[in-house]
């Protein structure tokens, strides 16, 4: 018993080890910190959206008003099927059921301000000013309440000081903002329901965590990428109680209150669709929508492995569709197995994030069908490991921003925007180091090797801006990005696992 | 030592802060980028006409030139500067130096005018420099908290403080004006005369008064101060001196010749040119037929004032006891123009200029004999900043944008005590709230609410990292004047839009003004 109650206490000291408990004071650095974090982005909305001005497909903020008119107009059964009034290949619908719900609030408050935004099959390329500051403000409020605190609560009590810096730091990450605010989307809702339910597992909440997190999978499944690591921490949990001897049934019990939570959460979550069509018809067609192998290994130009080795090999004549996806797979698996293994071993914080942060990084670089906005996924991991380690973190964020250049530049006009973020982050990380000598890097290799990591990629990204790009060779710049930022992501893979198994110290 | 070089010796002691303002200033600079596509007012189309007129005409047409409604009402200075921005912007767009190109914005246009006015920050980024150096103020006492040579902390938070300030952020690189380069010489004037380095600074605020007259406000506290603390004194015998036994000194002819014979020659270079077109140059710069109030009321006594005489002409027809007279009392048209009062006297020129110099009676005599005997180190910015205050509750068409004078010297005051900081907080929320009605469009309102709130709390953050007493009162550090904001924001922004529309539109902004 004295030994059960040992290893509990070193778990919940390991926990609480490094964490100041909450008071008020620090709450005017973190509101002004907020507050600043919500001046960029309301700064970066009159920028043009994704698609702006460009029929027939417009772009995702088309997509998105899309979904409105759909899931307004249309019965549940037939949202994700393809029908005369419903056309899957105009933007169908290809994310989960909650986003759909989502879709559906936002539709229903949009046609009371304006009926035409959403009128079924007349409203298409609906791009007014008044339409676009209505959109805008949804992405703001949603960043606001659901986004944003959770990344004030992930620093809020860590030690390094000063919190305004450090706080500002984690509101001025440059990826999100460019791309929920400037191109449109809404990741923030799928990746706060997520880091909340990292925070949550680590301060033991799990039935809490467990619950936010399968919410973000149903939001977008993207966040499938932070799945196993969560998985495999809880699992590893469930063993440590099973083997500590003393109450074997705690460890069932959790297990199972899991297990129940996930799926209760997935049946009210999906309750409407399965009730909609009989056989299940309609949540088998979302199934189909949702995974898409008929898409191929990958699309334009994306930092992923994939994509590096389809420049000397071409992949996609050489392997079929189905092949490639078990391929992917095979690979995702392999690369993020160590840092799984980890989490399972030792469950902890810092076994967590960084188990996070490669597993998504390594679903980014593999798998099947990876978009350049995914990089979001282990950008926001990176925001989570800010406190512990800084430098690797705010080095991989701007690399993550960097990677998405020819997406915000050359195809969405978004230039300027991303120039001004990633500067003011680089100035905010400066001032941080600065003032936080208990964080600064140990020695001038470090900085060194972080400025190699980015030397290539912004050389492209400068190339891009003054050269013109040859006519044999139009996506050259594009190009060159993508593969210096997929090498450089390799790396940050490698150091993520390294630094989980402690052969290395990242601080 | 000469003063270049003693301000440079001064700078390399008390390093350490310098890399901060730097690294400060250009983090900003990319935060004004990322503004330079958003909404502009009529200010940038005055600019482009001043930029055409001093590139395309001769310079005794610049006063006198009216193709456009934006004619040049600033001192010669600015218009030298205009000048030697248009020879930059040929080429870059050449549309915008034709005269009758009225309203021309091309995307050239824009981003040359947009950077220029980052550029011209410099100044204030010196200024702020200059405030990091400032070996011996009121941050030595407190140079435990972080400080580094003989700055403490408080130096570094002013100067961030003024750097970011939220009213120059939305007023000069949204709306679109100058003001931080004013500002900068400003600040960069008042610090040399508190260190004692009259002569430069009278140098740099004669230089500054011909930039933007509205610098005038602080001139009579200025004026004081160097006569009484600079040209009178005990001097040695070998100095040529006026004895004043009454006061105990005597007067330097020597120091007041030279400080009398800089503004002068300050004043030569900026009139020479213009010495035949003098009163038109006059009647430009000091309009006295746009009425007691602009279009949208600065928030001073006048507003009161006005408020007053209409709710006496409202309650006096209800009553019966007045007629409605037309053309009377329309001061809520949104019209620049003159106009009677209903009920109370109507106010003419002379009677706000002999209410300003009544109120600055006390604080110019308060300038002349300090309570202490002898002048503090900051009687100089205090009596400033009181002076432009009354101009500004009593002038004649006073512009919101005036408080941008007093806001910059409230934030160098800002750390002398807790009671500086207390009237800081108190007064810079409400006076950066009144600029609110000058950016009304939609996203523009998003990023000034949220800059208005980071702003706020981070004063009421850097007050109570110096003054840690502060914080077991919540509310003297953010005092309920200042809560009171948020619900007239709703009201004015939101409610009273929705409830009263179309009619009264002019009731949230005189709302605000009153308020404020």
């Amino acid at each position: 018993q004295q030994q059960q109650s040992k290893s509990s206490n070193s778990l919940k000291a390991s926990c609480t080890r490094r964490y100041m408990a909450p008071n008020w004071q620090p709450l005017l650095p973190l509101l002004s910190a907020l507050c600043l974090g919500l001046a960029l982005r309301a700064a970066v909305a009159p920028y043009p959206h994704s698609g702006q001005s460009r029929p027939p497909m417009f772009g995702d903020y088309e997509a998105q008003r899309h979904w409105q008119e759909v899931t307004t107009a249309l019965p549940v059964s037939e949202w994700y099927i393809n029908s005369s009034r419903n056309d899957l290949l105009y933007w169908g619908l290809d994310y989960p059921p909650l986003s759909a719900y989502h879709s559906l609030a936002l539709g229903y408050r949009a046609a009371a301000i304006n009926a035409s935004w959403v009128a079924l099959g007349s409203s298409r390329g609906e791009q007014s000013p008044p339409h676009k500051l209505w959109m805008r403000g949804t992405v703001l409020t949603s960043d606001l309440f659901i986004h944003l605190p959770v990344l004030l609560a992930s620093v809020a009590y860590s030690p390094v000081s000063p919190l305004l810096l450090l706080s500002a730091v984690a509101m001025l990450s440059p990826g999100q903002p460019l791309v929920d605010h400037g191109h449109f989307q809404y990741n923030c809702i799928s990746l706060g329901l997520a880091a909340a339910a990292h925070l949550l597992v680590l301060r033991r909440r799990r039935l809490l965590g467990t619950c936010l997190f399968c919410l973000a999978l149903n939001y977008k499944q993207m966040a499938l990428y932070h799945s196993l690591p969560l998985f495999c921490h809880l699992l590893g949990d469930c063993c440590n109680l099973l083997l500590s001897a003393a109450a074997p049934w705690r460890a069932v019990r959790l297990l199972c209150s899991l297990a129940a939570v996930v799926l209760a959460t997935f049946l009210l979550v999906w309750s409407p669709l399965l009730a909609a069509a009989p056989n299940g018809r309609a949540a088998l067609a979302a199934l189909q929508r949702l995974f898409p192998i008929g898409r191929g290994l990958f699309e334009d130009h994306v930092a992923n492995v994939w994509c590096t080795i389809n420049v000397v090999v071409k992949l996609k004549t050489i392997i079929s569709q189905g092949a490639a996806a078990a391929v992917a797979a095979v690979a995702t698996l392999a690369a993020c197995a160590p840092a799984l293994v980890r989490c399972l071993y030792r469950p902890g914080r810092s076994a967590l994030l960084f188990a996070s942060f490669a597993a998504s990084l390594a679903f980014f670089l593999f798998s099947y069908q990876a978009h350049e906005k995914s990089i979001l996924l282990p950008a926001m991991s990176a925001v989570l490991l800010l406190p512990e380690a800084p430098l690797f973190a705010c080095s991989f964020q701007l690399l993550a921003a960097i990677s998405m250049w020819p997406l915000l530049a050359y195809k969405d006009g978004l230039a300027l925007p991303t120039v001004c973020c990633a500067g003011v982050f680089v100035i905010a990380v400066g001032l941080l180091f600065r003032w936080s000598p208990s964080i600064r890097p140990a020695s001038r290799l470090v900085v060194a090797l972080h400025a190699c990591l980015h030397a290539p990629a912004l050389a492209a990204v400068l190339a891009g801006a003054v050269l013109p790009a040859p006519a044999s060779l139009p996506y050259l710049y594009s190009l060159l990005v993508s593969v210096s930022c997929c090498a450089a992501f390799c790396v940050f893979l490698l150091l993520a696992h390294l630094r989980l198994w402690r052969l290395i110290d990242l601080a | 030592m000469s003063f270049a070089a003693q301000w440079i010796t001064m700078a390399k002691n008390a390093s350490g802060f310098h890399t901060d303002v730097i690294l400060v200033a250009t983090g900003l600079t990319f935060l004004k980028l990322l503004f330079s596509q958003l909404y502009y007012s009529t200010d940038f189309e005055v600019h482009r006409n001043w930029l055409a007129i001093t590139h395309s005409l001769p310079l005794s047409k610049w006063y006198s030139e009216n193709t456009s409604q934006w004619t040049l009402d600033y001192p010669p200075y600015f218009a030298y500067f205009e000048w030697s921005l248009s020879q930059l912007a040929a080429l870059v767009d050449p549309g915008m130096l034709n005269v009758s190109n009225l309203n021309y914005a091309s995307g050239a246009t824009v981003m040359f005018q947009r950077v220029s006015v980052i550029v011209s920050d410099a100044a204030l980024v010196a200024a702020c420099l200059a405030i990091v150096s400032d070996v011996g103020g009121a941050a030595s006492k407190s140079a435990t908290r972080g400080g580094r040579g003989g700055v403490g902390a408080p130096a570094l938070w002013t100067a961030l403080l003024l750097l970011c300030n939220f009213g120059l952020l939305i007023v000069d690189h949204i709306h679109f004006q100058y003001n931080g380069m004013l500002t900068g010489l400003l600040i960069g004037s008042l610090l040399c005369i508190r260190r004692g380095h009259a002569k430069a600074g009278a140098l740099l605020f004669a230089a500054l008064l011909n930039f933007k007259h509205i610098y005038l406000y602080c001139a009579p506290a200025l004026f004081v101060y160097l006569l009484r603390h600079y040209c009178i004194g005990r001097f040695s015998t070998g100095h040529l001196a006026v004895k004043l036994p009454a006061i105990g000194g005597s007067l330097s002819v020597a120091r007041l010749a030279s400080l009398g014979g800089i503004v002068l020659a300050v004043l030569a270079t900026s009139l020479a040119p213009f010495a035949y077109h003098i009163p038109q140059l006059l009647s430009r710069l000091f309009p006295f037929k746009r009425g007691l109030c602009h279009a949208y009321w600065a928030p001073n006594f006048w507003t009161l004032y006005n408020c007053l005489d209409k709710l006496l002409e409202i309650v006096g027809c209800r009553l019966g006891l007045l007629t409605k007279q037309p053309g009377v009392g329309v001061m809520t048209g949104g019209l620049v123009e003159e106009f009677e009062h209903a009920v109370l006297p109507s106010i003419r020129p002379v009677h706000t200029f002999l209410l300003t110099a009544l109120f600055l009676l006390p604080i110019l005599y308060r300038t002349w004999s300090p309570v202490s005997g002898k002048p503090s180190r900051t009687l100089c910015i205090e009596s400033a900043v009181l002076c432009a205050w009354t101009a500004y509750n009593f002038g004649w068409h006073v512009h919101e944008k005036a408080i941008l004078l007093i806001i910059p010297l409230l934030i160098l005051l800002m750390f002398e005590s807790e009671f500086h900081a207390r009237l800081a907080l108190l007064v810079l929320p409400i006076g950066h709230f009144s600029l609110f009605p000058l950016l009304f469009t939609s996203y523009e309102c998003w990023i000034k609410y949220s800059l208005f709130a980071s702003y706020t709390l981070a004063t009421a953050h850097a007050v109570s990292l110096e003054f840690p007493a502060l914080l077991s009162a919540p509310s003297r550090l953010l005092p309920p004047c200042v809560i009171g904001l948020a619900p007239l924001l709703l009201a004015s922004d939101w409610l009273l839009p929705q409830l009263l529309a179309p009619r009264l539109p002019f009731l949230p902004l005189m709302l605000t003004s009153l308020y404020c």
